[in-house]
């Protein structure tokens, strides 16, 4: 064996060692679930596609490494690294998602990063209210469900549905599930809902400029990953909160109402009761691809 | 450097690599030593933007791997619009039947590329793919429920600006914009034809592998860099900066370019913003985004010569500005 040789060779075996890290990281993080810390359900199944080409090519790589050819072994196409300067560079890039993941524990974001992020009170379109309502024109005895909840384009169809699955219910449960959707739900709809019931989990962040009577139940709403994480939050307002400490989570339970946050009108929940709880093991929510049908499937 | 100096640092390597290991079965005092909160967020961002890329970039180098192995040069000449405006409209639109965001699509055009594919084609491709496809337009869509012009201004404005920059290096660029290193490396291959690599699955993984890692390198440092920024500093004291007309467009063309947004979900980021501003800036930021951001432009400087990715980073700046501004007045 030429040293030509045995430098690739040794090339190759570092590669393949760094790819069954990897491979095994992923593996590791689907067993103590963890990804959910990181991914939303979709790109989760996404990833777990790749534990076993990675080993597939770290195996394609070690075989390289211990049994492959001088003929085989060469560098056209893709130079290996020069200097050592150079290939602790490559290599280090590839360690630092593997010690950043090992050296520091799985953690869901809080309330710090929601300040940073900037809370979100609405579901995606803030705009609604400025838009002409249909359902203003004849508000009083409103009988029928269908009435009361008419989507206002077919893009709010989903939301005026789970409406009229809310709304007959004694206590509203906010469903993790579908968080977002339920609270975008009732946030449309928020003169029917007026005064009902409702139960829900989040942590707690309180605004800057918050007076002190009122905080934030927030959940992260992960898009794909922790990148796209928006905080988003639901106004709650009572005489108990003041000495609800950041980030402890709680389930509150309250009556629907309408408050003010920047001079726009919001969903407000007045306080009935606060009851802390332990961080669910799934902290964040997620969009779901059909709120309706796992409402049903839930019910 | 000299093989038998590589021998002396060899262990080092190896030190480095078996540490990952050891500090895997000793978590819990490992997990002491760095649990400082900005630390923690900068991990929780950083670790979640790496694993959403990596499928995508698993995807496009195995893709990249089969295109060098099963598809001759040959086919991608005779394949490929001679007109010029014909090739440049077909690339636009290619993203409709080929969804891949921007980590999976720079190693297959890069492929692509060194088998002969014209420069105007693939970077009208790079820019337009990640975008013009009915994945995003959905997603778009969803966001901007009641304000579809968004969703239409986007699409209309990418496929504008990338059809645009295909022509204009149609037009300007007449030497090969590929690195120089890649270049040889291609025509050392085809030219002499003396080396020829056998066709098996060993080859075929080995040759995915050896891109996964020189992709990676530029994936992880975008990444990195986008973690720090978006932990911190806060979104607020960025949006302060850009409170005028026209520095709101740069404002939110420089969000898009920091944060790295996949273009399935920037668009729900992006409607966070949409009581502070006008249609102009969100779509500035829409557009910009997938076509230029901190991991794709450290790609293309794997792929492309500097002076080519400055030249085109400045380019969609600009087109990216005025349509925005355009669409604006008209909207």
């Amino acid at each position: 064996m030429d040293s030509f040789g045995l430098k690739h060779r040794s090339h190759y075996f570092i590669r393949a060692i760094l790819l069954c890290c990897l491979a095994f990281y992923i593996i590791g993080l689907n067993n103590s679930d963890a990804l959910h810390y990181y991914l939303a359900p979709h790109m989760q199944r996404l990833l777990l596609l790749c534990p076993i080409p990675l080993l597939f090519i770290a195996f394609g790589m070690l075989w390289h490494a211990i049994m492959g050819d001088s003929a085989q072994i060469c560098d056209c196409e893709h130079p290996l690294p020069g200097g050592l300067l150079k290939s602790s560079g490559v290599y280090g890039m590839f360690a630092i998602p593997l010690l950043f993941g090992l050296l520091l524990p799985d953690q869901a974001l809080g309330s710090d990063m929601a300040a940073k992020k900037g809370i979100v009170y609405s579901f995606p379109d803030p705009e609604f209210e400025h838009k002409p309502k249909p359902a203003d024109t004849f508000v009083p005895a409103l009988s029928t469900l269908d009435e009361m909840f008419i989507p206002r384009d077919i893009y709010s169809v989903e939301f005026s549905e789970l409406a009229k699955r809310l709304y007959p219910l004694p206590v509203i449960q906010v469903d993790p599930l579908i968080f977002s959707e339920t609270i975008g739900a009732i946030d449309m709809y928020k003169e029917h809902f007026a005064d009902k019931k409702i139960v829900l989990q989040g942590f707690v962040f309180r605004e800057e400029d918050m007076p002190p009577d009122s905080f934030a139940l927030t959940r992260f709403l992960v898009m794909c990953c922790t990148a796209d994480a928006v905080p988003f939050g639901v106004l709650a307002r009572g005489d108990v909160v003041s000495d609800l400490e950041e980030d402890a989570w709680i389930e509150l339970e309250g009556t629907i109402g309408v408050g003010n946050v920047n001079g726009e009108e919001r969903l407000q929940i007045t306080v009935d009761q606060i009851r802390s709880v332990e961080q669910p093991a799934s902290p964040y929510i997620f969009t779901h691809p059909d709120s309706v049908a796992a409402f049903d499937a839930q019910s | 450097m000299r093989a038998s100096t590589f021998y002396k640092t060899l262990p080092l390597f190896l030190i480095i690599v078996f540490l990952i290991p050891v500090v895997a079965v000793w978590p819990q005092h490992g997990a002491a030593l760095f649990a400082h909160p900005q630390w923690q967020q900068l991990k929780t961002i950083f670790i979640g933007i790496f694993l959403e890329a990596f499928p995508f970039i698993l995807m496009g180098v195995f893709l990249s791997s089969l295109l060098q192995l099963f598809v001759k040069d040959e086919w991608i000449a005779r394949w490929c619009p001679r007109n010029p405006v014909i090739g440049v409209v077909f690339a636009a639109l290619l993203g409709i039947v080929l969804p891949i965001c921007e980590c999976g699509m720079i190693p297959v055009v890069r492929r692509l590329m060194l088998k002969g594919l014209p420069a105007h084609i693939a970077v009208t491709f790079i820019l337009s793919g990640p975008i013009l496809n009915p994945v995003v337009f959905a997603a778009t869509m969803m966001a901007f429920r009641s304000h579809s012009e968004i969703a239409y201004g986007r699409m209309g404005l990418a496929f504008a600006v990338a059809a645009l920059i295909g022509l204009i290096i149609y037009r300007l660029c007449r030497r090969n914009p590929l690195k120089r290193s890649l270049q040889e490396f291609g025509t050392q291959g085809a030219g002499t034809g003396n080396h020829q690599h056998p066709k098996t699955w060993n080859s075929f993984f080995t040759h995915a592998g050896d891109e996964l890692f020189e992709m990676s390198k530029y994936v992880v440092l975008g990444t990195f860099l986008t973690a720090v920024i978006q932990t911190t500093i806060p979104r607020d004291e960025l949006l302060a900066l850009g409170n005028g007309p026209i520095s709101s467009y740069g404002l939110m063309m420089g969000f898009a370019f920091v944060l790295s947004l996949c273009s399935t979900s920037d668009a729900f980021v992006a409607s966070a913003f949409s009581h502070v501003l006008t249609t102009g800036p969100l779509l500035s930021f829409l557009v910009l985004g997938p076509m230029l951001d901190f991991k794709s432009l450290l790609m293309l400087f794997a792929t492309f010569k500097p002076k080519f990715v400055i030249g085109l980073s400045l380019l969609i700046i600009v087109l990216v500005f005025t349509g925005s501004v355009a669409v604006d007045m008209i909207l």
